[in-house]
């Protein structure tokens, strides 16, 4: 990512918003209390999320700018135009976290302010994070699909059937720990049938879409020619599959956040710090694939 | 219609770096072809090939560490310089 480009002009701005909505505000005095930390001390503390987080959000942009400059070097390749659509993709699941980070952030700014706005800011939220990875990995699988007829292997039966059996128990965990968790109304503000509808169905098709859009990548890279060609795309397959999984564990850790809150502060920013870096490994994977597979075009 | 001698060359090499580059070999080789000879493919000769394969050693030493790897696709260039020089 070059600076001075409208993409790191894009990175700063989410940065700058999602600091001056958490920072500067007036930290939530029951905050406080139930962690026992000063103004000061909170501030201190959401700085250190922000640092963490504005270098996974660097990592996500760096790895977009990298994939969407190979892109255009291949722009009127068959490849190309596949790898197009991945490009789209991993753009989207990139700005899943800056999206969903800032309107988090404001929305809860409002809603300190207005607290009827509460269960609007809550649902919003959920909804945000839903739609980016969603949109991403389709367009994702898009262009997996795409790659996989290039050399003509589709996935097999069997391993479509495998796949379609670890999605249907990964959705009733899912949804047997939503609708197990105590305080299910504090987290969703929604009754179990709109749960069920409108955000575990969308969440098991994008996980179905994702790793069938891995496995697809896979079987590109298991069937294209190139020894060097079929070693660069190595990182890119093993980001995307990352990113699915981070997103299964991500959902299911939102179910016990109720239950977080009993825990003592340093905890909490173990959880947070662990989670974040969990989820940048995704990103810096997706980064260097994408560095790997411009140089092939640049030397 | 006959393809020229030059592009049939140009062809050969791209056929032989496609084992190594797959879908980004006509590109490879196109790339090096403009950057270090200032010629467009179809003008490839056989007396540039010495030339060419020493450039395309260097990029793939650039792209990959595995030397057995290299010296393989140089040695099958050299060969296509063989194989042409004796037609």
């Amino acid at each position: 990512m070059k600076l001075r480009s409208k993409l790191f002009y894009a990175y700063l701005l989410c940065l700058v918003i999602y600091g001056g909505f958490t920072l500067l505000p007036r930290p939530d005095p029951v905050t406080l209390q139930r962690y026992d930390v000063s103004e000061l001390g909170l501030r201190l503390i959401y700085l250190t999320i922000l640092v963490l987080v504005a270098g996974i959000w660097y990592a996500g942009f760096y790895g977009y700018a990298k994939l969407r400059n190979y892109s255009r070097l291949i722009a009127d390749s068959k490849d190309g135009k596949q790898v197009a659509k991945i490009t789209k993709g991993v753009f989207l699941l990139v700005l899943w976290l800056p999206a969903s980070f800032v309107s988090s952030a404001i929305l809860n700014f409002l809603a300190a302010r207005h607290s009827g706005l509460q269960t609007a800011t809550v649902i919003i939220n959920h909804y945000i994070s839903l739609l980016f990875p969603l949109a991403g990995f389709i367009f994702i699988s898009l262009g997996t699909r795409g790659l996989s007829e290039l050399v003509r292997q589709r996935p097999s039966y069997r391993a479509t059937n495998i796949m379609a059996v670890v999605l249907v128990y990964i959705g009733l965990i899912d949804y047997h720990l939503i609708a197990s968790t105590p305080g299910r109304a504090q987290i969703y503000h929604m009754s179990i049938w709109l749960i069920t509808t409108t955000l575990v169905a969308p969440y098991i098709c994008m996980w179905f879409t994702g790793m069938l859009a891995t496995y697809e990548i896979y079987l590109y890279r298991l069937k294209v020619k190139g020894i060097v060609y079929r070693q660069s795309w190595n990182l890119l397959t093993l980001g995307l599959g990352w990113l699915i999984l981070v997103s299964i564990s991500f959902q299911y850790l939102t179910t016990v956040t109720t239950r977080l809150t009993d825990l003592s502060i340093y905890w909490l920013l173990a959880i947070i710090y662990s989670l974040l870096l969990v989820l940048s490994v995704g990103f810096v994977l997706v980064a260097l694939g994408a560095r790997k597979l411009q140089k092939i075009e640049e030397v | 219609m006959a393809s020229s001698p030059s592009s049939t060359l140009y062809k050969e090499v791209v056929s032989v770096t496609e084992t190594y580059f797959g879908p980004a070999a006509d590109r490879f080789v196109k790339r090096q072809i403009s950057h270090h000879l200032n010629k467009k493919p179809e003008q490839l000769q056989k007396r540039d090939l010495v030339v060419l394969i020493d450039w395309i050693g260097l990029a793939m030493a650039l792209l990959i560490d595995d030397e057995k790897v290299i010296s393989k696709y140089v040695a099958k260039l050299r060969d296509l310089a063989g194989v042409i020089d004796k037609r």
